[in-house]
């Protein structure tokens, strides 16, 4: 499903991505970890092209997204993404916020897309919030909120930019519930966190990056039961 | 100012006030407003009709110049800045008097847009144009005022930056721009004033056809500074109202 390889990404004379990578199967659920600045966050915005990869190939859904000839409009409309600060559209509904992709982008009639809009916001829990405004919920109402309205592309794939981590406590949990029902549907996902037990118990793999280097790869079990790299345990011992 | 002189202008201004509306007999100077009252609203209905084309056109160009400006081609911006660079730093009774009899000077503008109506086309484009400068740089203002995440937002989701800027951009830079609109709207009822030394009829040119019947300076000048002064206090009112509503509203 996704194809990344030696994968660079530079800021000016800052390289903050210095050769990457990483396969994604159909339906794997992979889990990014790692220090601040390490880079995880700049991988995840170059798999649906916000960041320009610097060099490399990236290959999503069977579109190359490095190559100029792909339209990286149309490549989108495949990867949805939920981003830390949630980024609601502040001056539409919620319901507003979901059918705008369906309708200006896809094409699909308003009462199709409202239709997809209430069975997705049923799915996150928040079928009576329609006709709010984003400002009238709470962040985790919000994020789940973000989550539909990406799902109402019908993406191939999704990813999640540290989804939990503008949220109050109490919240966490209602967001990784959605992303943990959406695992187990079966879609693929690339998650960048920092909630350890999250990873853990959905992730299928976690990726370990440090200082723009893929560290160390394996499945929730070795990575965090039996870490090899040094750079992984003293990580590790941090945060758990 | 010293106490003593200010107490001067003062007294002065006061005496310049009973002697124009007393001692010279009140009911003679009533009667000559009341009189020329219709010609002078003929004049501000004029006075207004441009300001709203102004406006309109105003906003137009800005919106085109503010979206050129940002845009990534250099030749854009580069028209832009001239654009707005020229605008901005000459007057606009220069920039009126130039496009208005300046060209007409060089090209047969008279002929191809007619002898009469050429003045007004081209004195309400250059209003528009003079105002548009400044509008564009409101709007661009608003437009960069949008959090970026908004933008990162649509595009996720598989958006053109065309689709963007319509549907997620504007409509929200929109709501800040109006308190500055409606401010330059009323800078651009002032500067329709400016019409008048190019001679298209609006409320001054009136007036200065009134006195130049009656020689009643004195009671013109104050009646048609009073209906600027409704017409402009109440839309610069409206915009402070709006400005505390959009700050309620954004909590």
């Amino acid at each position: 499903m996704i194809s990344v390889e030696n994968l660079h990404k530079s800021f000016g004379e800052l390289e903050i991505l210095k050769g990457i990578d990483v396969q994604i199967a159909n339906q794997e659920v992979v889990v990014v970890i790692g220090p601040s600045g390490s880079g995880k966050s700049t991988f995840l915005r170059c798999l649906n092209g916000l960041e320009e990869a610097t060099s490399g190939r990236i290959e999503i859904a069977g579109m190359e997204l490095t190559s100029p000839k792909t339209s990286i409009h149309q490549l989108r409309q495949h990867v949805g993404m939920c981003f830390q600060q949630f980024n609601l559209f502040k001056h539409l509904t919620i319901m507003e916020n979901i059918t705008l992709g369906p309708i200006k982008v896809l094409k699909k009639s308003k009462a199709e897309s409202e239709e997809l809009a209430r069975t997705l916001l049923k799915k996150v829990g928040l079928q009576e919030k329609e006709k709010n405004y984003p400002d009238q919920l709470s962040g985790g109402q919000q994020q789940r909120v973000a989550i539909a309205r990406a799902l109402a592309m019908k993406p191939k794939v999704m990813l999640f930019d540290e989804p939990t981590s503008a949220l109050d406590p109490e919240m966490v949990g209602e967001v990784l519930n959605v992303m943990r029902d959406l695992a187990k549907e079966g879609m693929t996902m690339v998650v960048v966190t920092h909630e350890m037990g999250f990873a853990r118990e959905v992730g299928n793999r976690v990726l370990f990056l440090d200082g723009g280097y893929l560290v160390e790869e394996g499945t929730p079990a070795e990575i965090f039961g039996n870490p090899k790299e040094q750079r992984t345990q003293n990580f590790l011992e941090k945060v758990l | 100012m010293s106490p003593l002189a200010s107490g001067i202008v003062t007294k002065s201004i006061v005496r310049v006030i009973i002697q124009g509306f007393l001692f010279r007999g009140e009911a003679v100077k009533l009667q000559v407003v009341l009189d020329n009252f219709p010609q002078i609203m003929e004049g501000l209905k004029l006075t207004i009709y441009y300001s709203i084309a102004a406006i309109i056109l105003a906003v137009i160009f800005g919106l085109i110049t503010a979206l050129m400006k940002l845009s990534k081609s250099k030749v854009l911006r580069g028209f832009a800045t001239v654009y707005i660079e020229v605008f901005r730093s000459t007057p606009l009774l220069v920039q009126l008097f130039f496009i208005v009899f300046g060209l007409a000077g060089v090209l047969p503008v008279n002929e191809w847009f007619g002898q009469r109506s050429y003045p007004i086309i081209a004195a309400t484009l250059t209003l528009a144009l003079h105002e548009g400068a400044y509008i564009s740089e409101i709007i661009r203002a608003g437009i960069l005022g949008v959090d970026r995440g908004q933008k990162e937002a649509a595009a996720s989701i598989g958006m053109t930056e065309l689709q963007t800027m319509r549907h997620v951009v504007l409509p929200q830079a929109f709501k800040r721009m109006i308190p500055p609109l409606v401010n330059q709207s009323a800078q651009t009822i002032k500067d329709t004033s400016l019409l008048a030394p190019i001679g298209i009829i609006e409320m001054v040119y009136r007036g200065q056809i009134i006195i130049s019947s009656t020689f009643e300076p004195f009671a013109i000048w104050v009646v048609i500074g009073i209906l600027y002064f409704i017409l402009i206090f109440s839309i610069s009112q409206f915009a402070g109202y709006l400005e505390r509503r959009m700050q309620l509203d954004q909590r």
